[in-house]
């Protein structure tokens, strides 16, 4: 009788070692994951988004790439037809790369001192207010008629700017292409880039359903591609 | 036999004691263990794993999307350099020639050349100052884009993504956003061009003392050969309608 009561509290008490330790554990894992969890459901959701439309887009895109791969190889022979699908990818490149002119819905942007005395537009100001208007989608976009390329510079020398290599002064007439509704709400946003510079500058947005943006003024010195070669 | 007698032995206290701690430890952790996997409603949970699969599915997608992307851009201007050679055509010599020359200047393609490689990490934050002054900021790299466009890049990536006319970048945390996607730090510009130049520019330019000054960890390097890749994702040509100009 004795050794069974002997075993019997052995047994309990090594139970209650385990349950001990599993209780601990369980505790500590259960703090773990749903602090992890909590975090990441928006997480989760936005990257599913942008990886949705992502997907759309790229699969579009592929699509009209295989079409124009396929275009060109069944129209043996036909030399304008060729001619025509060329001509058509060089236009959309042009337009890229701002070798043409275009008219589309956009807003101008005109900033200047105005009565604030005491400060300058600096070139930061400019490079933010164009990235954001590239943010919000805008496809070409020129400051004083100078076209920006993914190689121009907008960098203050005094009270002059010098953008593509030339020298340009106040105001500052930003033009932007893409939906006016767009562009003009993001950068009208509570806290956004208008409230920001209207501190120390006028600011004043127009919208147009016909706004033209000019072409890059001298094609060959903004873009330079003498040190570039092909990688293989 | 007197029953109290037995009933009071002292094992017998002991065990009765160790089997109430039991039962305590049997209900605790059976709670715990539904607490955990009832911390969150059952449709928050559901929802999360499905969302992640979807993720993971859209993900791997993405990545196959591009592969076949790569893969087409390189058919076509194969394909297009094999046809160039044969035809006869001047005209469409001509603007085939054009076209790839194009697709070099929008940064379509593979590019390689002399250049430099910029590497920027934050800096440790200390506890005496603003944490926002030892960070960097969209404004320092576009800061530093602008200074290299004007000692005369002509290629640039940031983390390895290829800089377009329309490329923004946008901080938002500890990332930075270009093209659309998202990328931690450190922040890796890539330019090509004259290196001499463009280290002297960098060297003499406000902004690299400043971020210095705040011990944001910027380094430099020349490299006789570096290989900027080109972008491979689709852009929204469908901006306007192109007019011709009269100047």
């Amino acid at each position: 009788m004795k050794i069974f009561k002997a075993i019997a509290i052995t047994t309990v008490c090594f139970l209650l070692g385990i349950l001990l330790a599993l209780q601990y554990k369980g505790i500590d894992i259960s703090r773990r994951v749903s602090a992890e969890e909590n975090l990441r459901l928006e997480d989760v959701r936005n990257q599913l988004l942008t990886e949705v439309r992502k997907n759309q887009e790229l699969s579009l895109a592929n699509e009209e790439l295989r079409k124009r791969i396929d275009d060109f190889r069944s129209s043996v022979g036909d030399e304008s037809e060729k001619l025509f699908i060329v001509e058509r990818e060089l236009a959309a490149l042009r337009l890229l790369l701002g070798f043409s002119a275009v008219k589309g819905s956009g807003i101008t942007i005109t900033l200047d001192r105005g009565t604030h005395e005491f400060s300058s537009i600096r070139d930061t100001d400019l490079l933010k207010l164009v990235n954001e208007l590239k943010a919000s989608g805008a496809q070409a976009i020129s400051v004083n008629g100078e076209r920006l390329t993914a190689m121009s510079e907008i960098r203050e020398a005094g009270n002059l700017m010098v953008i593509n290599g030339k020298k340009t002064s106040e105001p500052y007439v930003v033009k932007a292409i893409s939906d006016k509704d767009r562009l003009e709400a993001s950068l009208n946003m509570p806290g956004g880039i208008t409230e920001e510079l209207k501190l120390y500058m006028n600011v004043k947005i127009d919208k147009s359903d016909e706004l033209i943006i000019e072409k890059l003024s001298d094609d060959g010195l903004v873009i330079k591609t003498d040190l570039l070669t092909p990688a293989e | 036999m007197d029953p109290g007698k037995k009933l009071l032995k002292k094992t017998d206290v002991l065990v009765a004691l160790c089997l109430l701690l039991l039962g305590l430890f049997i209900t605790l952790q059976y709670k715990s263990f539904e607490s955990m996997t009832k911390s969150q409603p059952d449709s928050y949970n559901t929802e999360l794993l499905e969302l992640r699969e979807r993720l993971r599915t859209e993900t791997e997608r993405t990545t196959g999307l591009l592969e076949q992307r790569e893969k087409l851009q390189n058919e076509y201007e194969n394909y297009i350099e094999e046809y160039a050679k044969e035809i006869m055509n001047s005209e469409l010599e001509e603007k085939l020639a054009l076209l790839r020359r194009y697709r070099l200047m929008a940064g379509l393609t593979d590019v390689s050349g002399e250049g430099v490689v910029i590497t920027m990490r934050d800096a440790s934050i200390r506890k005496d100052a603003d944490p926002q002054l030892f960070l960097i900021h969209d404004m320092d790299i576009m800061r530093i884009l602008n200074e290299l466009r004007a000692a005369g890049a002509q290629a640039l990536s940031i983390n390895g993504e290829r800089i377009l006319p329309v490329s923004e970048i946008m901080c938002a945390g500890p990332t930075v956003r270009i093209n659309r996607n998202r990328y931690p730090v450190p922040y890796v510009i890539e330019a090509i061009g004259i290196t001499s130049d463009i280290v002297l520019a960098l060297e003499k330019s406000h902004i690299v003392m400043l971020l210095k000054e705040y011990d944001i960890n910027v380094m430099i390097e020349r490299k006789s050969q570096i290989t900027i890749r080109g972008y491979y994702e689709s852009i929204d040509w469908t901006v306007g309608d192109v007019v011709e100009v009269t100047q």
